[in-house]
């Protein structure tokens, strides 16, 4: 039965640079600590070369020009840390979360899904990878060995069956401990360490030859642990995490963000790795939570952090979808129709997840719009006309002419058209007068002959008005006399002579307030 | 001269607003002739209605508006009755909504019941509609029922049937069918009480869906030539206006926002 691990080395800089990726090639340390205490700790390559070493201080740290200095994100570590169990959760059901930078995978009855133990292991290897992390992974028949040689040993790595002393004997005797323990364990371990180094145990192979007893009368149960795992004889079973999917990305600026450019470059980036996680469990996405802490530029507040607006924008899409390119669109057509106000400090982005959609189309039903394009499109057209003013018109159950309200536009599934028996039916079906509505109505002046409109003029539009042709009405109507908002109207339908033309409109006299208005043209 | 030959007192629950006597005394304060009183499924107001017109002199005509599912044969098995045939059904996009807009009741909208106004004409008149109204009544819960065509057939002499308002059966025809299945509709209704005995009726509300509704009854009428009558489908006297606008709201359980047009004085 073999056991995958998956070990992220340097924890605390691998979840920087999946932040800021650009950040690799720079020399990079983390700090933590209150100013002016911060302390180094933890270093890239980079900075490992120039001499810098966790532990140092910020002071030390600042005497070299080109470091880049970031502080600790318990928020981008977070983030990692959910990212490193998708990838995990996306191979196998059973994972354990060991650490913040350890997940142990079961992957019994998996080579059937995934191939053999070196494919599964490339495979881990390459999601994570795409996920951002640089991570270490190992296969061994026991959990406690994979993690070794997941610590112990770079890139990928198959231990076969009954070769794990062998394999892991090489290894120092720091893989038996985890990279950023504390308190008393972190004592605990440089003890034992410290013991083994005095009796010149510096690596697996010498502590699994000491002899048991002599060990366990020296280092007691622990020493005995220790030398079971340094045979990768140990066994145990996982402890399975519970999944509880948190699809979220976020990003803290160093310095804030005024411009929507520069921000829809991160958002993408946010965006690639949410899309990414949600890819490899088999999700999408039917809402995008964005929330911005902005920069307070009051002046009573610029000491305290803590006093920082957020901006809160929340997408929601008529269909699960998975696209980043269409999420990145939509975020931008909304920030540009509502921008933030303020400098952006934080980012921090969340995904809702859902089911993907699966739709059949059929071979002889015409196609509808494509939901993403019909979504930007949408949004396009709210940017222009305002956000209340798309969608589909939702009537409301009163007899008042503007009785209606705006909805969401959803395409439903297009159906066959009914097939129409006669020619007359045809031509009965598209038979149709529509009225062109003026919002608002037009004013208008009427001429009155025994109290029916004779003649109509309109300031605001030459082509309606003339001399009565023919009429019809009044068509009345009243409602809301309960309410402050009564209304009470005649309608008029008319055919105005203007000079040789003809034009048909709808005039309205409010009965309560007076005045008479040019409704709409009819076609 | 003008009679009111479709009115509706208080005896219609939750549609009529004013007594029998108030509608006799309106009557002839107006000078009308006459008045005839067509409750909904009931003659609860004839005897109010005729003992208040007799003691002023005043004309008083009585009849009923029963309700009718369909004027095609139905094949009766026991409790349940399966139709023979279907009507088309509407065309309309939206049919709910417009027709609430358009004041069609609920019951006559894409449903296939409407309410058939008939006039007595003679004492054999009155006993047939009694009959049609008891054994619709008989078979029924409460508030509910319908007659069919057959009991029409039966209990058709002495009765005058008119083609009714937005709850008639020629509205119910057009929304369902168009001016076509309307015609049908009528030419049944002739081939039931008799060419002398079917008037083809005509309201004037300043609605524009009634008088889409009037032009194709007067084609109707012409085509089958038949008599136009005018009535203004009385509900209430116009000092009950206020009162007489919530019982059509409250009938089919709507708020007040959603009242269908506001019935005529």
């Amino acid at each position: 039965m073999p056991f995958a691990c998956i070990y992220v080395p340097n924890f605390p800089v691998a979840a920087a640079l999946r932040a800021e990726p650009e950040l690799k090639a720079h020399a990079l340390v983390i700090l933590e600590g209150k100013p002016p205490l911060e302390k180094i700790i933890a270093v890239n390559e980079n900075a490992a070369r120039m001499g810098i070493a966790p532990g140092m201080t910020k002071a030390q740290a600042e005497l070299c020009s080109e470091l880049t200095l970031r502080p600790r994100s318990p928020l981008q570590e977070s983030v990692a840390h959910a990212a490193l169990l998708d990838c995990a959760q996306s191979f196998s059901p059973c994972v354990e979360d060991a650490a913040n930078d350890t997940v142990l995978l079961d992957l019994a009855g998996m080579e059937s899904l995934f191939g053999s133990q070196p494919e599964i292991s490339r495979a881990i290897y390459n999601r994570a990878t795409t996920l951002g992390l640089e991570a270490n992974v190992a296969l061994a028949s026991n959990p406690d060995a994979a993690v070794l040689a997941a610590r112990g040993f770079p890139g990928v790595t198959v231990i076969p069956p009954g070769k794990e002393a062998e394999r892991l004997s090489s290894l120092s005797t720091e893989v038996l401990f985890a990279d950023r323990l504390e308190g008393d364990q972190k004592k605990a371990a440089d003890r034992l360490l410290e013991t083994l180094d005095r009796w010149g145990i510096r690596n697996l192979h010498g502590l699994a030859a000491l002899p048991e007893v002599s060990l366990s009368e020296r280092l007691g149960q622990e020493g005995l642990r220790l030398q079971q795992l340094a045979h990768g004889a140990a066994s145990r079973t996982l402890v399975p995490v519970e999944d509880v999917p948190v699809f979220e990305e976020a990003v803290e600026l160093e310095n804030p963000i005024v411009l929507l450019e520069p921000l829809a470059f991160l958002l993408n980036r946010l965006l690639e790795q949410l899309c990414a996680r949600l890819g490899s469990r088999a999700l999408a996405t039917q809402e995008l939570r964005l929330t911005l802490e902005l920069e307070n530029f009051s002046p009573f507040h610029q000491s305290s952090k803590n006093m920082n607006q957020q901006f809160l924008r929340t997408l929601r899409l008529p269909l699960p979808m998975l696209d980043t390119k269409v999420f990145l669109k939509l975020l931008q057509l909304d920030l540009n129709a509502h921008p933030p106000g303020a400098p952006i400090m934080k980012i921090h982005l969340a995904a809702e997840p859902a089911r993907p959609r699966s739709a059949q189309g059929g071979l002889f039903l015409p196609p509808s719009p494509e939901p993403e394009k019909l979504e930007l499109t949408l949004a396009r057209i709210a940017g222009m006309v305002g956000e209340n003013k798309v969608g589909a018109v939702e009537l409301l159950d009163t007899h008042h002419p503007e009785g209606f309200r705006m909805q969401r536009f959803v395409a439903t599934a297009p159906q066959k058209s009914e097939r129409l028996k006669t020619p007359e039916a045809a031509e009965q079906k598209s038979a149709v007068t529509a009225l062109r509505r003026f919002r608002p109505a037009l004013r208008a002046s009427v001429t009155l002959d025994n109290g029916q409109p004779a003649r109509v003029a309109c300031t605001r539009k030459r082509e309606i008005q003339g001399d009565v042709l023919w009429k019809a009405g009044p068509w009345r109507s009243s409602g809301d006399w309960w309410e402050r908002e009564a209304w009470s109207r005649d309608e008029w339908d008319l055919a105005l002579r203007n000079g040789d033309a003809v034009s048909f409109c709808r005039l309205v006299h409010d009965l309560l307030g007076g005045g008479w208005f040019v409704e709409g043209t009819y076609d | 001269m003008y009679a009111e030959l479709h009115a509706r007192s208080a005896f219609s629950f939750l549609e009529g607003a004013s007594l029998p006597e108030e509608l006799v005394g309106v009557g002839a304060h107006l000078g009308l002739p006459a008045m005839a009183l067509l409750d909904t499924d009931g003659v609860y107001g004839a005897p109010r209605f005729h003992l208040a017109a007799k003691k002023i002199g005043f004309r008083a005509h009585i009849g009923a508006e029963v309700t009718c599912n369909s004027l095609h044969r139905v094949i009766l098995s026991g409790a349940n009755a399966s139709r023979s045939e279907a009507l088309v059904e509407s065309k309309d996009p939206y049919p709910r909504q417009s027709a609430k807009r358009a004041g069609i009741p609920r019951f006559a909208r894409n449903d296939k019941a409407f309410r058939l106004p008939l006039l007595v004409s003679s004492r054999a008149g009155y006993q047939n509609l009694c009959r049609l109204i008891t054994k619709m009544k008989l078979r029924a819960k409460k508030g509910e029922g319908a007659v069919c065509v057959e009991e029409l057939q039966e209990h058709a002499h002495g009765l005058i049937c008119l083609t009714g308002s937005a709850d008639g059966p020629l509205a119910a025809a057009l929304q369902q069918g168009g001016i076509d299945e309307a015609r049908r509709r009528v030419d049944e209704l002739v081939g039931i009480f008799g060419p002398k005995n079917v008037y083809v009726e005509l309201q004037r509300h300043f609605q524009r869906e009634e008088e889409a509704r009037n032009r194709a009854a007067i084609t109707i009428a012409r085509s089958l030539n038949l008599h136009l009558l005018a009535t203004n489908g009385v509900n209430y006297f116009p000092a009950r206006t206020r009162l007489g606008r919530f019982p059509p709201a409250l009938r089919p359980h709507l708020t007040r926002h959603a009242n269908p047009r506001p019935p005529p004085d």
